[in-house]
């Protein structure tokens, strides 16, 4: 159906917007450790993955996608105080998931790879499964735009 | 046209073999039937019409029972819009319904029992794939009823059976006064378990149960759900590269889920680097993103922008002129006013001043 698109809105910010987004969250990391470069290296990366993954939550929308809003909800619960999460009223959903686990009138293939998604998209846990796609698509289009922004940036930083 | 010369009321063929897309359109599984039952036939003739028909029409098996209510009916695979008025002073009105069976969704029209020729024009017209609307009107074209519903109006309901009514209140227009229209005309609903008026400002799915389902309502839900997912589906693989050739959920959903895990394992892979890469780097990241910026947009830019720089001349030019090109043009809007702030603040990596950039609106810092 041509007119998918219209009912199903998968609208994703320009490339600019993601390395806004993301460079200004590098540029706190590293206000937040100035030059005393913290040890294990590990941490670093986690770090920086995790300002990707936050960066990308609020590029691509902030509070108004499902999975933008888990996403910052997990980041906000793990570490009060670097990220700032405001709570919004949940709205009821229909139908959860645990619910259907138990009728087996859906169809079992599409319902097991829905599981699959659902511990991968984050926020899934709760949706139904034609929720969960429409998620997944929008966080399949943000997800490629982070990692065009993040090639770039390497290119560009690494030394020649 | 040698069938229009028989006595009226037997027969009247139009097998126009020089029409054969015409008849090709119209479906006419019927034929073998008729062309036993009738002697007038030869055989011969209808074959490239068979052969056709042939071509699979799920309303075939309502025809036994019109054989046997109109045991001298003539089967008309088609008719052509100029010669109908002929035909129709002919043919008493009892026949008109059969040549329903003998068509797609057109000729169903023709159980609008009219002799007029308008409605027979419709046969041409009117879209062809309604199998379900055949079947409809076949059954229930035995007892003739006058002007039953309109041509278009059943084509397209049957068309949008199903469909979700959230928003496109011109088609949901378009629907509601046709279906007013069936739904004046129309006395008894076969197989229609739910009534679907559209209603455009109403924000649930209306369905009517096509022909051979059941019609419970739990089914009809169901049925629902997997036409959206499917949709759903069908709009990630446009998504998800190189999936074009998948046809089956199953491997599709696993392609998806394939894709996704390789995006995050991206995403890390290359958050490594960049944290190998980055504290070799003494540049403060927002000088990169105000001069990479500053480029990209024409250079009646304050040059004041480009004083601190002076002092980075061996590094930013290269960066620059590697990232530039990566980045698309900013967008005229408020990026730019953002980044005037920025130039003015005197790129000061503060926070509150950082959280003005938040193209959303959002005015929270960033991590």
């Amino acid at each position: 159906m041509a007119s998918a698109d219209k009912l199903i809105n998968t609208y994703v910010p320009e490339k600019d917007v993601f390395a806004l987004h993301f460079l200004q969250s590098l540029s706190n990391l590293r206000t937040q450790n100035p030059l005393n470069s913290p040890d294990k290296s590990i941490d670093r990366v986690r770090k920086i993955k995790k300002a990707a993954y936050v960066s990308m939550a609020r590029a691509a929308g902030g509070t108004s996608r499902l999975w933008s809003r888990a996403l910052l909800r997990r980041a906000a619960k793990d570490d009060n105080k670097s990220v700032r999460f405001s709570r919004r009223k949940r709205k009821v959903t229909w139908k959860i998931s645990s619910k259907r686990k138990r009728s087996n009138q859906r169809a079992p293939v599409v319902e097991e790879a829905a599981e699959r998604l659902r511990n991968l998209v984050p926020g899934g846990g709760g949706m139904e499964t034609s929720k969960l796609m429409e998620e997944t698509a929008h966080y399949i289009k943000c997800l490629s735009m982070q990692v065009k922004v993040m090639q770039c940036l390497v290119d560009g930083l690494s030394p020649k | 046209m040698g069938g229009e010369s028989n006595e009226g009321g037997e027969m009247g063929f139009k097998h126009g073999d020089d029409e054969s897309g015409g008849i090709s359109r119209v479906g006419i599984t019927s034929m073998p039937l008729y062309a036993k039952a009738d002697p007038f036939f030869s055989s011969a003739d209808w074959d490239p019409v068979v052969n056709a028909a042939a071509a699979g029409f799920s309303s075939s098996h309502y025809h036994p029972s019109m054989a046997m209510d109109n045991p001298g009916m003539s089967c008309f695979s088609h008719y052509q819009p100029g010669s109908v008025s002929g035909f129709a002073g002919d043919m008493p009105a009892s026949l008109l319904p059969f040549g329903d069976c003998g068509g797609g969704g057109q000729i169903g029209h023709f159980l609008g029992s009219d002799k007029k020729g308008e409605r027979l024009i419709r046969a041409g017209e009117s879209s062809h794939e309604d199998h379900h609307q055949v079947s409809d009107d076949a059954v229930l074209g035995a007892s003739p009823v006058g002007k039953r519903r309109l041509p278009e109006a059943e084509s397209q309901w049957n068309k949008k059976a199903v469909e979700e009514f959230q928003e496109d209140p011109q088609r949901g227009n378009d629907q509601s006064q046709k279906k007013h229209k069936n739904d004046q005309s129309k006395e008894t609903v076969y197989k229609e378990s739910s009534q679907s008026e559209e209603a455009p400002k109403e924000n649930y799915i209306h369905m009517r149960a096509r022909r051979g389902q059941a019609t419970n309502s739990h089914s009809l839900a169901e049925r629902v759900r997997r036409e959206k997912i499917s949709e759903r589906m069908r709009l990630l693989q446009e998504l998800v590269p190189g999936c074009n050739k998948i046809t089956g959920k199953a491997v599709m959903l696993d392609e998806i889920i394939n894709y996704v895990q390789s995006l995050q394992q991206q995403v890390e892979f290359l958050s490594m680097k960049l944290a190998t890469v980055n504290p070799e780097i003494n540049i403060d990241i927002d000088r990169i993103l105000a001069k990479d910026l500053l480029q990209s947009r024409d250079r009646n830019t304050p040059t004041l922008g480009l004083n601190p720089f002076a002092g980075f001349q061996g590094n930013i030019p290269n960066l620059s002129a590697t990232t530039n090109p990566q980045y698309n043009p900013l967008p005229q809007t408020t990026l730019e006013s953002e980044l005037q702030n920025l130039y003015q603040m005197g790129f000061v990596s503060n926070p509150s001043t950082m959280s003005s950039f938040s193209p959303n609106g959002r005015l929270k810092p960033e991590l």
